[in-house]
Parts: structure tokens; C-alpha cells; sequence
């Protein structure tokens, strides 16, 4: 159990590595480490299949301007390695999942909020002497301090963890494990809403109405979606364009003749 | 962009090169209170050692590169190159105010991050994974590649353009834009694009469903998912979906929520409602 313990944290450890050091940002989406799970705890195709389910729940949620609701590479990593050491079905798996995504955002702000600021005056110091090997090296400790935290948590949370995890799970009652399905199955929305509330204008709000139509009675998938949408984008611009010069032609015409512009006001 | 080709030095071509691969390590040292700054620092580092040789200007170069900054990972790229040709000017002209660099990057780092936000997080992710994850779904490893290379390479090349675009037109760029509210025109198609995207996602993810079911003697039950359905398709899930929209506008905390929807999920499934 301790090596199993030990490779789902490297999993962990590179994923966020790999997605904050070397910029293959989305490296540490569910749909990436679950399958990477899978195939260092031997059953490749399941890590697949549940990367996929956890990346449908955990889709909206994403970090938006240092708020992030749930640590979507946590919850994954744990739930699908639980899944496969126990062997238990998507279902458990989620509920084991949705909690520790919630406590890994716990985990994540400790490192982002104490741990790596410990070293931001060392890092000024560095940039105030004009050490710039030395910025560069801190840079990279940094990366390499980053997922560290998390990485022993889960690394523990398996060692310790997976045996009882398999007990708890057994007696639990049935309604609990269908209300976290019923939970999974909301979650996606408290994303989107925290990215409609992003970009959210009075002006465009009703695009959002015509994409939700788009698929529950055209049934179109997400490229053609995007490719109407963008069409719409470029075509209402070349409009609002058009109407600008109109307008200011008009605008032209009328304060020379006045009379004509009296009459429009009539 | 431009049609007439900059002429680059031999040095400023090495140098963008070198930036742009630093630039892929923008979030290595993310943390609550520089954000992104360190590296930003490190993309810079390439043009502060193009331009700045004497040791006090490359000092202050480092400090001013190194303060916080916080943008979409896509379109950062184009700030620093804005930048560099900004470091390259108080090179070449000892009066120019370095204050201003700064001023640059803070005024910039919002628009831009609400253009790629809607762009990269709202669109071009939303496609990765609804093609990614019905392959994944069926256990087939082309569903997390697919996913990462139809994410990554649009994202690889946006940022190398905008690298350029940002250095080669930067200064004759923002004296235009801001006159002109170009960013306030990008912004508004990209988030009726957004818009469109995750209102189409909201129906394509979120699957809340019900089970509640009537009896109605005679043998015959009334499945209330179906009557939904008949009045409107995912009702429930465009419901859940405005009312925590609602809720964050009434600036409900995000844990709140989330703890809300699992107790709300384990009281309707005990209820029997889901």
C-alpha cells in the first residue's frame, strides 16, 4: 500500500508540476490524472472512465481570480485511486471525490496564502541585488515547493487511509451516496455560474439562452456551437461597425442641413 | 497583423524566443500575494538582459518585473511583449519615466484577462472536453489526448503571436486602443461568445434529474421528469444553474454553496426527490 500510496502522490506531485512549471496548464484537468492513476495502480481503462466522469462534474470548476471551489486534481487523483485499490463504482467513487476536492481547496490555499509567501522576501532581496541566477533558481524552487504539501497529504490519506475507506464506504446508506450523486450532477453549475458572473453584461446575457436552446432542442454539438457563436460575434461587429459610419454620415448631412434634420425630429 | 514586416535584430529575435519559453512557466511560483509576478519576472529576464547592461538599470528592471501580476496564461505573452519594447525605450532613452512600464502592465492585465478568459477558459476548454470526454468515457486513451492537444495547441501558438504582436506593435497599439474602446469591443464579442458557451454547457453538464413519481390509481404513475420535459427540456438543471448565479451575485461564499448542494443532494435523495 505505501508504494501504491507513493505513486498516486507523484501523480499529484508532476501533474501540477507539469501544469504550473512547463505551462501544459491543463495537465492537471480530472480527464488527465485520472487516467494517469489508472495506469500506474494497473487498471489504465477505469482511470479512463472515471477521469472522464469527474472531468463532466468538475468542468466548471476552475480557478477564477484566486477563488477556487473545488481542487478538481485532488478530488480526482484520491477518488479514482480509492476506486481502483477498493474497487468500488463511479457512484463511491464521487462521493469519496466531491469532499476531498473541498478539503484540498483547504490544502491548496496554505500553499498559496503561507507557504509560498514565506519566501517572498527572499525572492525581493534576490531581485533587489540584481541576482538574476538567483531569481531564476528561487523561481524553480518554487515549482518544485508548490504541490508538495498536497502531494504528502494524499500520499497519507492513501497509506492510512484506503482500508478503512473501504469499511466506511459499506456502511454508509445508499441516500447518502445518491445525494452526492445528485450533488455531482449540480456541481458543474456553481462553475458556470462563477464564469457567467465573470463575463456577465446585461447586454449579452441572453446569448446565454440561445446557446442552452442550441442544445436541448437542436441537440448540436459543442464545435458547431462555437463556430455559431463565433459567426454571430463577427457578423454583429462588422454591423455595429457599419451603423458607426452611417451614423456618422448622417450625423454629417444633418448639421449641415438643418432643416432636414428638423424634420427627422418632428 | 501588421503587414509590413518588422525588421528584427538577430538579438531581439533570440531574445522573444527565449521569452517564449519562459513564458510557459508564468504560474511556477503562484501565490496569493504576487500572483503570477515572479514568473512574469522570469519571461522578462531575456529582455532585461538584452537591454539593461549596467547593473543599477538592470536592478530596477528586476523589481519592476517582478511586481504583481495576474493574467489569463494565454494572453500574458502579449503584456510582455509590450513590455520588452518598453524596457528596449528607457534603454535607448535615459528620460523616459520607468514608472509608466508598470502603469502599463496594471492597466492592461484586467482587460486582458476577460478577453482570454472567455476565450481559452469559456470556449476553447469547453470544446477540448465535450470532444474529449465522451472518447474517455468509452475508455479510450485518445479522450485525455485529444482533450490536451486541442487545448494546448491553440493555446502554444496564441501565445507565441501575441509575444510578437506585443513587442513588434506594442507602443503604436496602446496609444490606439485605449482611444478607440478596442478592448472594450473585444470583450463584448468574446463574452457573447462565452455566453453562448456556457449556457450550451449548463444544458450539456449539468444533470440534475428527478424521481419523484405519483400514483395515480388505475395502475397508471405520473413521472414528473416527464412532465418536465415536457415543458422544457433540462428545466431543472437551467433552474439550478440561475439560482446559484443568483446566489453569487448576492455574493453567497463559494464553500457555502458547495456545501449546500451535497446537503441539498443528500436531503432530496433521502426525501426521494432525486
Amino acid at each position: 500500500m505505501i508504494l501504491k500510496a507513493f505513486l498516486v502522490a507523484l501523480v499529484y506531485y508532476v501533474s501540477i508540476f507539469t501544469s504550473i512549471g512547463m505551462g501544459l496548464f491543463h495537465f492537471n484537468r480530472p480527464i488527465v490524472v485520472g487516467p494517469l492513476v489508472g495506469l500506474l495502480l494497473g487498471d489504465l481503462t477505469t482511470g479512463i472512465i472515471l477521469g472522464a466522469t469527474f472531468e463532466s462534474v468538475f468542468l466548471g470548476v476552475i480557478a477564477i481570480g484566486g477563488s477556487v471551489p473545488a481542487d478538481a486534481t485532488v478530488g480526482t487523483i484520491v477518488g479514482t485511486a480509492i476506486a481502483i485499490i477498493v474497487g468500488v463504482d463511479a457512484n463511491s467513487a464521487l462521493a469519496i471525490a466531491v469532499p476531498v476536492s473541498m478539503l484540498g481547496v483547504v490544502l491548496g490555499q496554505v500553499t498559496t496564502s503561507i507557504l509560498v509567501p514565506l519566501f517572498i522576501p527572499v525572492m525581493d532581496k534576490t531581485a533587489e541585488k540584481g541576482d538574476v541566477a538567483g531569481l531564476k533558481k528561487w523561481h524553480f524552487l518554487m515549482t518544485l515547493l508548490f504541490p508538495l504539501l498536497t502531494a504528502i497529504a494524499i500520499f497519507l490519506a492513501i497509506w492510512l487511509g484506503s482500508n478503512s475507506i473501504g469499511a466506511f464506504l459499506d456502511q454508509i446508506p445508499s441516500f447518502v451516496t445518491g445525494g452526492f450523486q445528485a450533488a455531482g450532477a449540480m456541481l458543474p453549475a456553481v462553475g458556470f455560474a462563477l464564469l457567467l458572473n465573470m463575463l456577465f453584461d446585461k447586454k449579452v446575457f441572453a446569448f446565454f439562452f440561445l446557446g442552452f436552446v442550441m442544445v436541448i432542442y437542436l441537440h448540436l454539438p459543442s464545435l458547431a456551437i462555437a463556430i455559431i457563436a463565433t459567426v454571430f460575434a463577427i457578423t454583429q461587429y462588422y454591423r455595429s461597425e457599419q451603423l458607426k459610419i452611417q451614423f456618422a454620415n448622417n450625423f454629417a448631412t444633418a448639421t449641415v442641413q438643418n432643416e432636414e434634420e428638423a424634420f427627422f425630429n418632428e | 497583423m501588421s503587414k509590413s514586416k518588422v525588421n528584427l535584430s538577430q538579438d531581439e529575435v533570440k531574445m522573444l524566443k527565449k521569452m517564449y519559453i519562459q513564458s510557459w512557466r508564468l504560474f511556477g511560483s503562484f501565490n496569493m500575494a504576487k500572483m503570477q509576478g515572479y514568473g512574469y519576472a522570469q519571461a522578462m529576464i531575456p529582455a532585461i538582459e538584452t537591454f539593461h547592461k549596467g547593473p543599477e538599470e538592470k536592478k530596477n528592471a528586476l523589481v519592476r518585473s517582478a511586481s504583481f501580476f495576474n493574467c489569463t496564461y494565454e494572453t500574458a505573452p502579449f503584456i510582455m511583449g509590450i513590455n520588452a519594447s518598453l524596457e528596449k525605450a528607457r534603454s535607448e532613452h535615459s528620460d523616459f519615466d520607468s514608472d509608466s512600464i508598470n502603469a502599463v502592465k496594471a492597466s492592461l492585465m484586467g482587460p486582458l484577462s476577460g478577453i482570454g478568459d472567455s476565450i481559452f477558459w469559456g470556449t476553447v476548454r469547453l470544446i477540448a472536453a465535450s470532444i474529449g470526454i465522451p472518447l474517455a468515457m468509452t475508455g479510450n486513451i485518445l479522450g485525455p489526448i485529444l482533450f490536451l492537444l486541442i487545448y494546448h495547441l491553440p493555446s502554444a501558438y496564441t501565445r507565441y503571436k501575441l509575444l510578437y504582436v506585443g513587442y513588434t506593435t506594442g507602443e503604436q497599439f496602446l496609444t490606439t486602443a485605449f482611444k478607440s474602446g478596442a478592448f472594450e469591443n473585444i470583450t463584448y464579442y468574446a463574452s457573447m461568445i462565452g455566453m453562448i458557451m456556457i449556457g450550451a454547457m449548463t444544458a450539456q453538464f449539468v444533470g440534475i434529474k428527478t424521481v419523484i413519481s405519483i400514483a395515480m390509481g388505475s395502475g397508471e404513475t405520473l413521472v414528473l421528469q416527464t412532465i418536465l420535459d415536457n415543458i422544457m427540456p433540462s428545466i431543472l438543471p437551467l433552474t439550478v444553474m440561475l439560482t446559484i448565479f443568483y446566489l453569487i451575485r448576492k455574493k453567497i461564499k463559494i464553500s457555502t454553496l458547495l456545501l449546500g448542494i451535497i446537503l441539498f443532494g443528500i436531503f432530496g435523495a433521502f426525501l426521494g426527490i432525486f
